[in-house]
């Protein structure tokens, strides 16, 4: 079985072709059907970003509906049901369908080969994410066809969206579509994370990282944290539409006000999240323009820190005009206008870069004068929109349409564009024509400014968002009319782009190895990219965007970096210590399957069931995909003990399966952050409507009960002490299953209690204080039933040979996570014992 | 440009005043649009400066650069901006002292219900009268979903809210007898019908408001409102 | 080794972590404040004092990050972010404690 090639023989025995040969075995994606089960990063980044493009046609389609309907008062051309729908799949389709897995497609397919790497830290949880994304987009999409598309604007608002005011299943496609589209974001966060951490060329310590690589490493984790407020406020919207629990209901104590903060907790983070990735693919590009190096790369990274964090202290600036108090709204207005600063840092970098170095000018930087001249003045009107006065007035109008498409469209859509025709000949192999690609630029430069900067007026002359229609003696007329042409000149570039690409497609010449004289890795690999992206690992010793990718090139190619050599038909690439950036581990990825398509498949059926309220085959789905997720584990890892093993360059590491800190290990901890965020929100949902809603205090409190919570308490304590003893156990090369049986018995005695809890309480249906206690409690019982997934795993790998003394990774993922459910658990309980002792206290609200 | 000064009229105009909430708004608009303008210029001129004379730009070193345009350019302009801007937002808020007139707007899919508890209880349906040059406290409520109450001529909008109590103070200057020439509507989206939710507001001198909410008949639709096509499914009494 | 912890990274949010309990803590109070009723002057000056904790906090990072850090990339980086969160500490708060509280 271990018949290991020695990776360190000399460079000059090894031969391009064959290596290649040998790579292309291992790591290709199979031809026709079988590209179904790819696990590539190259072929997943670069269907996320055709499938993201589709989804950007379908929005920009309906945009124009909405422009031809608006271009005249009166018009009968869509009735005031159509155009709710209409409206609102433009934003939620730009939003969650274009925006964000673009960028995610953009990253997957980008960042390996700017780190060195051969593929993303976890290739099936990648492909996942995708079939999710697509089939939850495809819900929300199609369900347009059928005329039930959501109707409630993309924010979906409660009450209208709740039951009495949307009892079609419209709001149901939103939430349950968004949630499941959601949860691929979530993965692939927490896969950029862990691939930005740990899996880099040897050598590439933290401050040299190509500095795009910092930008998605802040967006990222501002997905883990910014997703889960608005995956639980669809939780609990969903609960409340389908099963009556009151969450949201002022007539029984709950708050329209929560939805609006769970959903811009998540909402104005996500504005940063589209362009901070942006942001990145511009510091990429500008020094290759400016032939300098980026200046201020220390100042940036502090900067994005900065943003990371300003940006979720703002989200109450979409509430101005809601009643909050205004020494509250002062905090979120000056934070808003703090945001300026790393904005305006980040853009004085590149002018700072520009004015050192020698600019010259191509069909990328007329994109990236595009982005500045449209996102300076988005900028400047989002700071007009800061100020709490303006706001009012502002607010909801069209020109905070206008605004939101200057940042959005200048922040994202520009940058974007110039990063495509940036990387284009890296992507196809092909040189740019460009015939195209200038009128394409200027229609919609300009065909954009008419189209939007009208709206700011039209917004200031009062008209407001969302309406299908007007009577005409406003003024708002000519303006909406030149919006309109502006609309149609915008789609004209956007289709003269497609061409372009198309003409590109048919007629490129083969390109040469790095034609813009970049200075970053991804110039290195071959063009159109392998499947294994490098033939061998490089060693960075420089800052990585001031390489020289010719040369390094050809040494790679011809296997003098590190895994030079093809071992036992694995799929490598080399792990790092995080902040050392010298080689810790041997990563092995699992090989392609067709898993992930089925497991998502089944995924979609379950959320489909909820759609049509088959809720025995929803259940009957969760337990399916339960099983699908334990008996996928059982293919991954080594069967053996391999001990160190040889990389090149005379250096040898374990493999990942025997390492100290393995890359599922770190992503485990990051997913427990988004799930502890939810958690946060929950209690902040609690406490939110004892604290303002009306109907308060509740008819009957939620009284957990001393003994059983006691109880609880010590089978969660008992649980956790299971997974310690199992891989302490291990660790001496005894045997782990009675542990794991214990913390099995310990599991169903918690699920057992928390269901016992759950049966006293009052009913959830009554008031929102119980409906939230309900909520908690089932939080914990989820946990514990996962707890028994990652225990039942544990036993069946260990019979299956997968664990060893040095190969305990499981366990010790094991151990986090039961560490984690009595944690939560423990804090739930206290919150849970503590809430009735609260909840009269409402009453002394004036 | 020309468009943009000489044009600002209009029924929901935010930009033609006629009190002194829209008045301060604008105020503080049109400093941030000038202010705006002269950023605006500054970042292109820099732009095409370092694009064109490479040389010019060098002689600043990076850190210069970046202090100064990154940090400087912004401690110059936000703080007296914001500043100014919570200075004009603490007088807009209703305060206690004021001996403001009281009306209740009451707003419900897809109309709105107005009562002056202060001119003898009557109610009117999407007819607002206000006092002329009296401080009003609107007192903001909502049947069923959220809606936002927004008169662009007067001050900013506040949002109806099912189960909480929104208060808006405005005051109308002038204005008073001329028919249609200030409007109200509903901000917030609040189903189809939100685009027909309309109001006329019509300004009295004090001493006639009681005998002009008398006068409006019940269920006299607004000028705007008849025309704009009503959506289908409109009920005519608001959901309970 | 220790040296080299990966847990070092945490440095880089430490000071915008004071910022976030910072804002959690204060809006919490202004919050809770409301609906009670407190009495404000009292009441002010409790939102003074949590708003002077935190940046009591900040400038103990500052120190500590001295001694733990050592120079590299981290340490400037870390540096650059305390700053900017102290200064966003102090703007984002101390001038909104000054406006009417509850209208």
């Amino acid at each position: 079985m271990t018949r290991e090639k020695d990776a360190g023989a000399p460079p000059e025995a090894r031969d391009p072709i064959r290596l290649h040969k040998a790579l292309t075995r291992i790591w290709g994606a199979g031809p026709g059907l079988a590209r179904l089960s790819s696990t590539n990063h190259s072929v997943l980044g670069m269907r996320f970003m055709i499938t993201a493009g589709v989804f950007f046609l379908i929005g920009g389609i309906l945009a124009m509906i909405i422009r031809a309907q608006l271009s005249t008062p009166q018009s009968a051309f869509l009735g005031a049901e159509t155009y709710s729908q209409i409206f609102t799949l433009h934003g939620t389709v730009m939003m969650f369908l274009f925006a964000i897995p673009m960028l995610e497609g953009l990253a997957g397919y980008m960042l390996p080969k700017l780190m060195g790497a051969r593929d993303l830290a976890f290739p099936r949880l990648t492909a996942f994410g995708y079939w999710c994304y697509l089939f939850g987009g495809s819900i929300i999409v199609l369900s347009l066809l059928f005329g039930v598309a959501p109707d409630s604007g993309w924010f979906m608002y409660v009450p209208l969206s709740s039951k009495p005011h949307s009892p079609g299943v419209n709001s149901d496609v939103w939430l349950l579509g968004i949630t499941f589209v959601e949860i691929s974001a979530l993965t692939f966060a927490t896969t950029l994370v862990v691939s930005i951490l740990k899996i880099r060329a040897p050598g590439m310590t933290l401050g040299r990282m190509p500095i795009f690589a910092w930008y998605m490493l802040v967006t990222s984790l501002m997905i883990i944290l910014g997703f889960p407020p608005l995956i639980l406020g669809s939780i609990l919207l969903e609960a409340e539409r389908a099963f009556g629990l009151p969450f949201f209901d002022p007539t029984r104590g709950g708050s329209a006000l929560l939805w609006q903060h769970l959903f811009w907790i998540f909402g104005h983070p996500e504005v940063y999240i589209i362009f901070i990735p942006a942001a990145g693919v511009l510091s990429t590009i500008v020094p290759v323009f400016a032939r300098h190096p980026l200046v201020g790369y220390r100042a940036i990274v502090a900067a994005l820190v900065a943003f990371g964090f300003l940006s979720f202290g703002i989200w109450a600036h979409h509430m101005y005009t809601t009643g909050i108090p205004h020494m509250a709204l002062a905090f979120f207005s000056l934070a808003s206008s703090l945001v300026v600063v790393p904005t305006a840092i980040q853009i004085f970098a590149w002018l700072a870069t520009f004015a050192h170095g020698r600019p010259r000018w191509d069909v990328p930087m007329l994109y990236l004068f595009g982005f500045l001249w449209i996102f300076v003045m988005g900028g400047l009107t989002g700071v007009m929109v800061a100020m709490v006065p303006f706001d009012l007035q502002a607010h909801d109008t069209h020109f905070v349409v206008a605004h939101m498409h200057y940042v959005l469209v200048g922040g994202f859509v520009f940058p974007l564009l110039a990063g495509l025709y940036y990387w284009l000949p890296l992507a196809t192999g092909r040189a740019s024509r460009f015939t195209l690609a200038r009128p394409g630029f200027w229609l919609i430069f300009i065909g954009f400014n008419l189209t939007f900067f009208m709206m700011h007026l039209t917004g200031l002359l009062g008209m407001p968002r969302r309406v299908f229609t007007y009577p005409g003696h406003e003024g708002w007329m000519w303006l909406n009319v030149l919006s309109s042409i502006g609309g149609m000149v915008l789609t004209m570039g956007f289709a003269v782009i497609l061409a372009d690409l198309a003409l590109h497609a048919r007629f490129g010449r083969r390109a040469r190895r790095d034609p813009w004289e970049g200075g970053t890795l991804d110039w290195a690999i071959p063009r159109p990219p392998t499947f294994y992206a490098f033939a061998s690992l490089p060693r960075i010793e420089t800052r990585a965007d001031r390489i020289d990718p010719r040369e390094l090139g050809r040494e790679l190619a011809a296997g003098e970096g590190y895994l030079g050599d093809t071992r036992n038909g694995w799929q490598e690439t080399l792990g790092i210590h995080v902040t050392t950036g010298e080689a810790d581990q041997v990563i092995i990825f699992p090989r392609q399957s067709y898993e992930p398509l089925v497991t998502a498949a089944t995924v979609g059926l379950t959320v489909l069931a909820m759609l049509f309220k088959l809720y025995p085959v929803a259940v009957a789905g969760f337990f399916v995909v339960s099983a699908m997720f334990v008996f996928r584990a059982q293919s991954a890892g080594l069967r053996e003990d391999h001990g160190p093993l040889p990389i090149g360059r005379g250096e040898a590491v374990p493999p990942h399966t025997e390492a100290e800190s393995s890359p599922p290990l770190l992503a485990l901890v990051v997913a427990l952050v988004a799930d502890g965020t939810i958690l946060a929100s929950l209690i902040y949902a609690g406490f939110y409507n004892w604290l303002v809603a009306a109907n308060w205090p509740p008819p009957e409190l939620a009284r957990g009960g001393l003994i059983p919570v006691a109880l609880a308490v010590a089978a969660l304590v008992a649980a956790s002490g299971c997974a310690r003893g199992a891989l302490a156990a291990l660790g001496r090369g005894g045997n782990p299953v009675p542990w794991i049986g214990a913390g099995i018995f310990a599991g169903l005695a918690v699920t057992g209690i928390v269901g016992a809890i759950l049966a006293g309480l009052p009913d959830p249906r009554s008031h929102a204080h119980p409906a939230t206690v309900f909520m908690l409690v089932g939080y914990i019982g989820l946990h514990a039933y996962v707890g028994l997934l990652f225990l039942v795993s544990n036993a069946l790998r260990y019979r299956a040979g997968y664990l060893s003394a040095r190969r305990r990774l499981d366990l010790r993922l094991t151990r986090v996570w039961q560490d984690y459910t009595a944690v939560s658990g423990i804090v739930i309980l206290l919150v849970v014992l503590a809430l009735p002792a609260l909840a009269p206290l409402a009453e002394g609200r004036p | 440009m020309a468009l943009l000064l000489g044009g600002c009229g209009g029924p929901l105009s935010a930009l033609d005043p006629a009190g002194p909430g829209t008045a301060s708004i604008a105020r503080l608009w049109w400093m941030m649009f000038w202010g705006s303008a002269a950023i605006f210029l500054l970042t292109m001129v820099l732009f095409a400066i370092v694009m064109l004379r490479p040389n010019w730009g060098a002689r600043v070193s990076p850190l210069r650069w970046i202090v100064c345009g990154g940090l400087g350019l912004p401690a110059l302009v936000l703080p007296p901006l914001a500043g100014y801007s919570l200075w004009t937002g603490e007088a807009l808020l209703p305060t206690a002292d004021r001996d403001a007139v009281r009306i209740e707007a009451e707003a419900a899919m897809w109309s709105w219900t107005f009562r002056y508890p202060d001119h003898g209880g009557a109610e009117t349906v999407d007819i607002l009268h206000l006092p002329e040059g009296e401080p009003v406290e609107i007192h903001l409520t909502s049947r069923d979903v959220i809606h936002s109450f927004w008169i662009p001529r007067l001050t900013g909008k506040r949002d109806n809210i099912p189960g909480q109590v929104n208060v808006l103070w405005l005051q109308a200057d002038g204005a008073a007898g001329e028919e249609g020439a200030i409007e109200g509507t509903c901000a917030e989206y609040c189903g189809i019908g939100h685009a027909a939710m309309r109001f006329e507001v019509r300004v009295h001198p004090e001493d006639k408001m009681e005998a002009a909410i008398a006068a409006t008949p019940r269920g006299d639709p607004p000028r705007m409102r008849t025309e704009l096509p009503v959506p289908a499914g409109l009920p005519v009494e608001p959901l309970r | 080794m220790k040296e080299q912890a990966p847990a070092r990274l945490l440095w880089m949010v430490a000071g915008f972590a004071v910022w976030s309990s910072a804002f959690i803590v204060l809006y919490s109070l202004q919050g809770l404040g409301c609906a009670y009723g407190w009495p404000d002057p009292a009441y002010r000056l409790v939102l003074f004092a949590v708003l002077g904790l935190h940046l009591g906090a900040i400038a103990l990072l500052f120190r500590r990050s001295r001694e733990r850090l050592a120079s590299g990339f981290l340490r400037p980086v870390v540096e650059l972010a305390l700053w900017a969160a102290l200064v966003a500490t102090l703007l984002t708060f101390a001038p909104a404690l000054l406006l009417t509280a509850c209208r």
